[in-house]
């Protein structure tokens, strides 16, 4: 996973195995739970960014 | 000698002043002008005198019309709202305030019915502004450090999913608690 991009269809996969039920809950939770985290270390790169008075520069986000 | 006028129905009198107005459209409007400039007030003793009667015509026809006339506000609305942004804000700031003066119980009472309402169509939802919220309120650690307008989209569309998936889990979990139950 380089970019948001790449999360963004993997999330977009993972909730298509979910409905269609070809993946187990607990596995999709803890999936989930991963991406939680990194959409939360962008926030954080961003507001060190905000508080830095800097243009964030994220390649992530890019 | 008597004049015998001759007997019309009513569509064939509309017809009939339609057809004179129109030929005689220059004529009649300069009359109703130099009539207009002469008595000034007429209009205003006009509407004092029949109130009640003018208002309650004026209700039937937006009863009667309720569609119409929503469609063409609806259209004005998005033909002058992007030119005219400052004045429609005023418009509706100075008619909440009309509302609030006139009734202010009933008010607040719409007004928090409406807040309500608006909060669980942005949850269910998950409207950006709702995500945007999410992502930008106060964690653990304190008072919120960036605005909403500083999430880029693609962040947003990325959490928008994260939630899906956690409320996705959270239905199948009680499903199964539902099922194992029974």
């Amino acid at each position: 996973m380089k970019n948001i991009t790449d999360l963004t269809t993997q999330l977009t996969d993972l909730f298509e195995s979910l409905k269609d039920g070809t993946i187990d809950v607990k596995v999709a939770t803890e999936m989930n739970n991963t991406a939680g985290k990194i959409i939360n270390a962008q926030r954080v790169q961003l507001e060190y960014a905000t508080l830095r008075k800097e243009t964030p520069e994220i390649k992530f986000l890019e | 000698m008597e004049i015998v006028k001759p007997k019309r129905t009513k569509e064939e009198a509309r017809a009939y002043q339609r057809a004179y107005y129109q030929a005689n459209k220059e004529r009649i409007k300069a009359m109703v002008k130099e009539f207009h400039e002469k008595n000034p007030d007429y209009m205003k003793q006009y509407y004092q005198a029949n109130k009640e009667k003018i208002k309650a015509k004026r209700k039937e026809y937006q009863v009667a019309n309720r569609e119409k006339i929503s469609a063409k506000q609806r259209e004005w609305s998005h033909k002058n709202f992007a030119e005219n942004l400052e004045k429609v804000r005023i418009q509706r700031r100075a008619t909440k305030a009309r509302m609030k003066a006139k009734d202010p119980v009933a008010y607040n009472k719409k007004a928090a019915k409406a807040n309500i309402n608006s909060q669980k169509k942005m949850v269910a939802e998950l409207t950006d502004a709702y995500v945007r919220q999410k992502l930008t309120r106060d964690s653990k650690d304190g008072p919120r450090k960036i605005s909403a307008k500083d999430i880029p989209q693609s962040l947003v569309e990325a959490k928008r999913l994260q939630l899906l998936i956690l409320r996705k889990v959270k239905d199948e979990e009680h499903n199964r608690s539902n099922y194992a139950t029974n």
